[in-house]
């Protein structure tokens, strides 16, 4: 039923959360997990890299093995995973690479949506996504 | 891992799609689906039934042979069903049978939640916030 599935995660226990349910669905569904984290690129001053090229500076060391943890947990439960690490704000992140992959489903954590916040990751993505959204509940 | 799908149904194609994409959710998670619709109650016209019996005059009728229809689609699929006729308005009734139920999942259309129509009070928006499970938004629109 949902051959891509797109997860957003951090280093937040909610991402944790949201990351068992995207691995259980892709596992149930037989398809591919995409992980996605968004980072800051890093700024001229500490980079000496011209912000133009800010976008294709590699990822800071933090966001590669967040994900590297996440894609091994993935693969110990014998689902294939892929990572992506996007440079900017999450939601736009995560509906980049969902865009890009052609996910069917985009899976985040609830954290921020019952206090109605905008702007929260959450509800921006489900406001904006193209394809279907599971919002795990982890609040 | 989600036992308990609850999904929402009234007679439009969009609640429709959403309803067929749950019932092979919950086949694919093995769970149960509860199928709830909300109506309102109206007095059937002309006829002079006192207000107290008008619930089981008035579209209660209607309610029930849409979850009928709905559960007999579900059920050629394999997947059980249980049926909710509720006269809250759609959100209240999806979110208080959800938390009745110790629902793990409540499936809607995301009609109303892109662009122009992101209209706040919408069922899916009032849904996600409100929910006290997790929630499945499928696109519909």
């Amino acid at each position: 039923m949902f051959e891509t599935v797109v997860v957003g995660v951090d280093d937040s226990p909610t991402a944790a959360k949201a990351l068992g349910a995207a691995i259980e669905l892709a596992k149930l569904s037989g398809g591919t997990l995409h992980i996605v984290t968004a980072y800051k690129p890093a700024s001229r001053s500490s980079s000496g890299v011209p912000s133009e090229f800010s976008g294709s500076v590699q990822p800071d060391s933090h966001a590669r093995s967040l994900l590297d943890g996440l894609s091994s947990r993935a693969r110990s439960e014998s689902v294939k995973a892929e990572t992506h690490a996007q440079a900017g704000d999450p939601a736009e992140a995560i509906t980049t690479v969902a865009d890009r992959v052609e996910a069917d489903l985009i899976v985040v954590g609830s954290q921020g949506m019952q206090r109605r916040v905008l702007g929260s990751v959450p509800n921006s993505i489900a406001h904006g996504a193209g394809c279907a959204v599971l919002v795990v509940k982890t609040d | 891992m989600y036992n308990v799908v609850v999904v929402g149904a009234d007679d439009s194609p969009t609640a429709l799609e959403a309803f067929n994409r749950a019932v092979e959710f919950t086949k694919m998670s093995g769970g149960t689906l509860h199928i709830v619709t909300a109506y309102k109650p109206k007095p059937p016209g002309g006829s002079e039934v006192p207000d107290e019996f008008r619930y089981s005059m008035g579209s209660t009728l209607e309610a029930d042979v849409l979850l009928r229809r709905l559960a007999d689609l579900a059920t050629a699929q394999g997947v059980a069903t249980e049926l909710h006729a509720a006269t809250e308005d759609p959100a209240d009734a999806l979110v208080g049978v959800a938390d009745r139920e110790g629902a793990d999942l409540i499936v809607v259309g995301n009609k109303g939640m892109k662009g122009a129509r992101r209209v706040l009070g919408s069922v899916p928006n009032s849904v996600a916030h409100r929910a006290t499970c997790s929630v499945l938004i499928l696109p519909t629109t």
